[in-house]
């Protein structure tokens, strides 16, 4: 069995040896490069516009404004049908700018320098228009509207849920706790910036794009909605990708690169953008303020919980809509109350847009959500740990949108998790200035399916030879899932691992997936795979059977031959079956899987973190943290525990360090200079800890696990300050400053 | 402007504008397109390659500066398809994700070990310091780099 075995990953050589090709090691010989003018302003229209200079500068062959594209509206996330309820809010270019960055021209050139000479050359006149950079004043009366044709009060989704009664659940409690949450925008940061290619030929009426995206079926979709041109008619190749973490996770410029290499005669366009612009125009986490109630009985057992949250997402509605939705589902999955409700709403500013991104709002709800729950459980006098093990769902409880909860290993998270922090001895041997955190997550593994359907498909193909061709449309984004879907067609075929060849599907395979996003990847691609393989195995069989004069059910595969079981020595090759299908029946011997579920495995963990405060400077050394996970079933645990350490690295900056700064909409920090990722000093000690699940269901034995180590890290963070300082800061990042000004106020001196 | 480099043992004579980055000559004049472009300003190190046995961000180094140097690449490390020590690590400890940051990170070690060839812990950790890792698992990088020093053999071939 591979699976749950370390193999090298099946793009290790071509990544150490840099022989890897991503977007801009793509290159032709009559190549232009595309450059994009962008708005100075956060809120504006744009009277005139004036080209005829930029024109004229040699080098020049294609400059596109809004009076140059079809006005047609798209979503750049859209999914599909049953995201009616994304709004249509966004042009390939308008006359009208909504965020300092938001697209006004663009340009190809010969060369990226005459293109960037190009973009000075266009005059543009703008109308500035009334600006609105906070969510709580965007939604007042009066406040300026960002997109009246599709939205009131700049609402862009809104998104209530619960169970119970609420105020009834209050008045049956004993105590009541009430806080505001708050976070901020971190930014994605892949190394790799965004880009794409774009060919047109015009006489075929095609387009073949090349991006780097983590969704070539949605590109292709929200093309063929922009361009207007049927689906067929156009590819989309994704090309390694340097980074995803959600920013790559829906439609940037390929519209833009498309129409400019068909206004320069089909010449391809190509478009990388530059680190600033990676930091203006690209995406961010969502901006989020909580406002949480509860109802708690002297037991410790909940008996409400209120949650309203707002969230800012920026100029453009992208996937806020889901976001927001998939937000309620943190707080009713984590712990059980008779009483629950929530109100969300997700809301425009002129501010860069929000968008996925690692967690997936899930790093901002369980700041608000554990933070509450560390605060409940030390004003009451209880273990944080005694506290949770009160009050988590466990197997067999029902959720909305999920349904009846399986499989649900969190509560071992939590004691595992105690017993390699030392929880209980560190909490009786409390050192000054140290202090220890916890804090729970919960996260979907793909999306709900009950609000967003999911599905994919793979083929297995056994060749000629015996070998195996497994395509498969997954997109591999870095977190080795190709990797793990090709242990899986290896073991349902009883094939080496090296004989299976992963083929990763573009657009044209027509084999429809929705891409990387949501931890989907192995979930969706590994049973995917496995149903192409057992079909594949299903043909294999049937003729062995009738090669060795065999019952079906008697045989076994293993080591590339079949058997007949308990008498080994009646074997044949899968060389051998697979010629005398091919070359005697005529058919090749291809299996399709096709895999949509109906239920989706939900992962869970914990997470501890010990951590030592500067009372001089307000600074947080995080010492240790143990992060441990539900998975499910670890098919490459050295890839897990790597996903998990990387995750539990974004947690520690998302807490403490990572924040772009915004003056009046304007990024005051869009460099590797100014904002601060955490690099090889900077991280902790991390110790990654796998809790594989014990279900019945195979297909649910695939877990999340790339974004889900970030998630519970700023509230376990916050829980330690308070633990060593005693200063509750309810506000990310925790930042020195934040710390120091807390500090201050309670009146802690360095002398205490 | 004239300038002439060896690079990874091959020497070449090249014309290049004055504001040219080497990292700009390596990508697009020879094509070695293993050298990353991150930032261009020098913060995530995705550039680096070694200069007279100095590890150095390609993207603020001019081609006119780099005249006269030997300059060495991530495309010089494997020969006849035998990965070279720091690969195979890399591989065989899972120390790299995207695999965006991996060139640089590779010979920011390389340029460690042969300075260094026995390095510590925190020696390690500061060599790549430079080196941004948005996957950000460091622990299986410099867990590499730390096995991969073992191989002196290795290293002193992979200077000459």
């Amino acid at each position: 069995m591979y699976v749950g075995r370390d193999t090298p990953r099946i793009d290790a050589i071509d990544k150490v040896t840099g022989r890897a090709v991503y977007l801009d090691d793509i290159t032709f010989p009559d190549l232009l490069y595309a450059k994009i003018l962008r708005s100075p302003h956060p809120h504006a229209y744009i009277l005139k516009i004036d080209t005829s200079e930029a024109e004229r500068l040699p080098g020049v062959k294609a400059i596109l404004t809004f009076k140059d594209v079809p006005r047609i509206p798209f979503n750049t996330s859209y999914r599909g049908p049953f995201h009616s309820y994304y709004p249509f809010d966004e042009y390939i270019l308008e006359d009208k700018v909504r965020f300092i960055g938001d697209k006004v021209a663009a340009v190809a050139a010969e060369d990226p320098l005459i293109a960037e000479e190009a973009l000075k050359l266009i005059k543009v006149e703008y109308q500035p228009l009334p600006a609105v950079f906070d969510p709580e004043e965007a939604i007042k009366d009066g406040a300026p509207q960002i997109h009246p044709e599709v939205s009131s009060r700049n609402v862009i989704s809104e998104w209530v849920i619960g169970w119970g009664d609420v105020t009834q659940g209050f008045r049956d409690a004993d105590y009541m706790f009430e806080g505001e949450y708050k976070t901020h925008r971190q930014a994605h940061c892949a190394i790799e910036t965004h880009g794409s290619v774009a060919k047109y030929d015009a006489n075929a009426g095609e387009l073949t794009v090349w991006s780097t995206t983590q969704v070539p079926f949605n590109v292709r979709r929200v093309l063929s909605i922009a361009l207007n041109m049927p689906v067929a008619k156009i590819r989309v190749i994704k090309t390694c990708v340097g980074g995803g973490f959600g920013g790559k996770d829906e439609v940037f410029d390929e519209p833009i690169v498309a129409m400019l290499s068909k206004k320069a005669g089909g010449r391809p366009v190509k478009i990388c953008y530059s680190r600033e612009e990676e930091f203006t125009a690209t995406r961010v986490r969502h901006p989020a303020i909580y406002q949480l109630k509860s109802g708690v009985k002297k037991d410790g057992t909940i008996t409400s919980l209120y949650v309203k949250v707002l969230l800012d997402g920026g100029a453009y509605a992208t996937a806020s809509p889901q976001l927001l939705r998939v937000n309620s589902t943190y707080f009713m999955n984590l712990y059980r109350y008779l009483n629950f409700r929530f109100e969300g709403l997700v809301v425009y500013t002129n501010q860069v847009p929000s968008g996925a991104m690692r967690g997936y709002g899930a790093p901002q709800a369980h700041f608000a959500l554990e933070t509450h729950m560390n605060e409940i459980a030390g004003e009451l006098g209880f273990d944080p740990i005694e506290f949770r093990l009160k009050n988590i769902r466990r197997s067999g409880d029902e959720v909305p949108i999920f349904g009846e909860i399986v499989g649900c290993r969190l509560e071992d998270c939590i004691k595992i998790g105690a017993e390699k922090f030392e929880w209980y001895k560190l909490r009786r041997e409390k050192e000054k200035d140290i202090g220890i955190g916890v804090a729970l997550h919960s996260h979907v593994t793909s999306p709900p399916p009950r609000i967003i359907p999911d599905q994919s498909t793979a083929t297995v193909c056994v060749t000629e030879d015996g070998g195996v061709t497994l395509i498969s449309p997954i997109a591999e984004i870095g977190s080795g899932s190709t990797t793990a879907i090709v242990k899986i067609v290896a073991d349902e075929l009883g094939v080496p691992f090296e004989r299976v060849k992963l083929v990763e599907a573009d657009t044209s395979s027509e084999l429809f997936d929705y891409g990387t996003f949501a931890d989907r990847a192995n979930f969706m691609g590994c049973n995917a795979a496995r149903l192409a393989a057992k079909e594949a195995k299903q043909l294999i069989l049937q003729k062995a059977a009738e090669m060795l004069d065999s019952r079906l059910e008697d045989l076994e595969t293993a080591n590339g031959r079949i058997y007949v079981k308990h008498s080994p020595e009646r074997s044949v090759s899968l060389e051998e079956v697979a010629k005398a299908i091919y070359f005697k029946t005529g058919r090749p011997v291809i299996g399709v899987g096709c895999f949509k579920p109906e239920v989706n495995p939900m992962a869970w963990g914990a997470t501890f973190v010990k951590l030592k405060v500067d009372r001089h400077t307000g600074k947080v050394n995080i010492l240790k943290i143990v992060s441990v996970h539900d998975l499910g079933k670890a098919i490459s645990p050295e890839e897990v525990k790597g996903q998990i350490r990387g995750a539990v690295a974004w947690g520690v900056g998302f807490s403490l360090r990572e924040e772009v700064i915004t003056r009046d909409g304007r990024i005051m920090n869009p460099t590797l200079r100014d904002y601060k990722l955490c690099r090889s000093l900077d991280v902790p000690e991390i110790e990654p800890v796998i809790v594989e699940a014990d279900v019945e269901r195979p297909e649910l034995f695939v877990k999340g696990v790339g974004q889900n180590g970030l998630i519970a890290i700023a509230p376990a963070v916050a829980a330690a300050i308070f633990d060593a300082v005693g200063i509750r800061i309810r506000e990310t990042p925790l930042s020195p400053e934040k710390v120091w000004r807390a500090l201050k106020e309670k009146g802690v001196t360095e002398e205490e | 402007m004239k300038v002439k480099m060896n690079v990874n043992g091959r020497d070449y004579e090249l014309l290049v504008e004055p504001n040219w980055s080497l990292l700009d000559v390596l990508r697009d004049k020879l094509r070695l397109t293993g050298t990353k472009k991150g930032c261009e300003e020098g913060e995530c190190g995705a550039c680096t390659v070694i200069v007279d046995g100095k590890a150095v961000n390609s993207c603020l180094v001019l081609a006119v500066e780099a005249d006269g140097k030997k300059i060495f690449t991530i495309e010089g490390l494997a020969g006849n398809g035998e990965l070279h020590p720091l690969q195979r690590a890399f591989v065989e400890h899972h120390a790299f994700q995207c695999g965006f940051c991996t060139p640089g990170m590779i010979m920011s070690a390389l340029a460690l070990l042969n300075e260094k060839p026995n390095p510590t812990e925190e020696d390690v950790k500061k060599a790549i310091a430079g080196n941004l890792c948005r996957c950000a698992d460091y622990t299986n990088i410099i867990k590499a780099i730390l096995e991969a020093s073992k191989d002196v053999r290795h290293i002193i071939r992979s200077q000459s």
